[in-house]
């Protein structure tokens, strides 16, 4: 038998939900640091983007009491992000449609993670997998290779899975279940209900996020546009059950 | 459709349990040993109960010694030693969760549940009667959790997932 390599694992609550680690690192890297720093690194982007908290200056923008002169440079750079984003997607990402005011949040929690990775990354570590309540981000591979298998959730059945795939870099799953009404159709401001679930793999958390969040408000309209999305892949499990994916998404077959 | 009216009541359940969680300190549902973090020992074995019928649980749970946290490796016994291990205590967003796993030598006979809070976001019924139970009989067919997470929240198998490969590494189990 070959011997097992253990991983350093921590979880931290943050963003309304619990962020998780996993990781590999050789024996010069002082993990315990280097995670210390990826989680201040994701407590302080929810100090920064939380629209639970009143002071936070994406709140104080929303609320009107910050201009956008006055906004940190990393909240400028994800709402242009975001415009980007809402773009590309035909407008099925629209964080100004939500209602109350512009909210990030479909990409802030992929960002935020895919930030909190990079540290580690930087940090030299060999592999790791930050899950940031059900989006994923990964860097490097696992010993025992074949990439980080990650289970996509089954809409219908909480501890189920719907598939799995093998991940390199991102993968992000949005669907109503998680938080309901909070999917919002942009072109009517109605909660949308065009897809039970929408998982999008690709190079980049944030945008994955996004994407995934599209793809859910969006439903078929959004899985056409991947074809052109050099990078992303997308699967979709419509509220009939009916499930398509683009052709490169990573499907690990059932053992 | 018929499944949409049971969907959304669980869906309402598990959003009211996220978003109430920053303000509800977790409240313990299942009481177990108080030491059921990482340490393994053989004296938080089957305090939570939750894990049912135990395949090869002949063998009482203060029988041999637990593999501590470091490296691995079964000893090189001709009768395959029976171990356990309780995986970390894993926090998610209704509370935290701790299962300890058995083993036969490598073969994983039974996954026990030490400890559950449910942050009093009236999950607890859930996840004792439905998720535990299918969760611990995928990872006893598979013998391996085999996933690295899960994606789209799904807080409950998440935990367990992590809880449970928490206690493999301490076993040597890939």
């Amino acid at each position: 038998m070959t011997a097992v390599v253990v991983p350093a694992r921590h979880a931290e609550e943050v963003m309304g939900t619990v962020v998780s680690f996993t990781v590999f690192a050789p024996a010069s890297v002082d993990t315990r640091t280097l995670l210390q720093r990826a989680c201040d690194s994701l407590q302080r982007d929810d100090r920064m983007f939380s629209t639970w908290k009143p002071d936070s200056p994406m709140s104080r923008y929303r609320a009107g009491t910050l201009s956008a002169d006055e906004l940190p440079d990393e909240v400028v750079g994800v709402l242009e992000r975001c415009r980007q984003l809402r773009t590309l997607t035909g407008g099925w990402f629209d964080p100004w449609a939500m209602p109350g005011g512009v909210d990030p949040t479909g990409m802030v929690k992929g960002w935020a993670a895919q930030r909190a990775l990079d540290v580690l990354v930087d940090g030299g570590v060999d592999a790791a997998l930050v899950n940031a309540g059900g989006d994923l981000a990964a860097a490097g591979t696992p010993p025992g290779g074949g990439g980080w298998r990650i289970g996509i959730r089954h809409p219908w059945q909480p501890v189920a899975f719907a598939a799995v795939v093998a991940v390199t870099a991102a993968v992000a799953t949005s669907g109503d279940y998680e938080r309901p009404g909070q999917l919002v159709d942009p072109t009517t401001g109605a909660v949308s209900r065009r897809a039970a679930s929408a998982t999008v793999v690709g190079p980049d958390l944030a945008v994955a996020d996004a994407l995934a969040t599209a793809l859910a408000v969006g439903g078929s309209d959004v899985f056409d546009r991947f074809s052109a999305l050099s990078g992303y892949e997308a699967y979709l499990i419509g509220v009939d059950g009916l499930e398509v994916a683009t052709e490169g998404m990573p499907f690990v077959p059932e053992a | 459709m018929r499944r949409a009216p049971f969907v959304i009541a669980g869906t309402i359940v598990g959003v009211a349990g996220v978003l109430a969680y920053p303000t509800h300190p977790p409240r313990l549902v299942v009481p177990s040993s108080s030491s059921s973090s990482s340490s393994s020992s053989a004296a938080a074995a089957n305090a939570g109960g939750g894990g049912g019928s135990s395949a090869a649980s002949s063998a009482p749970a203060s029988g041999p010694p637990t593999t501590p946290g470091t490296a691995p490796s079964t000893a090189a016994t001709t009768a395959p030693a029976v171990r356990s291990a309780v995986g970390a205590d894993t926090q998610y967003p209704y509370g935290d969760l701790a299962v300890e796993v058995k083993a036969t030598g490598n073969h994983i006979t039974d996954l026990i549940v030490t400890r559950l809070n449910d942050g009093g976001a009236g999950q607890s019924e859930f996840i004792d009667h439905q998720a535990i139970p299918l969760l611990r009989r995928q990872v006893l067919a598979a013998q391996t959790t085999n996933i690295n997470g899960v994606s789209g929240a799904t807080y409950t198998s998440q935990a367990y997932v992590d809880s449970v490969q928490s206690a493999l590494d301490k076993l040597g189990i890939k």
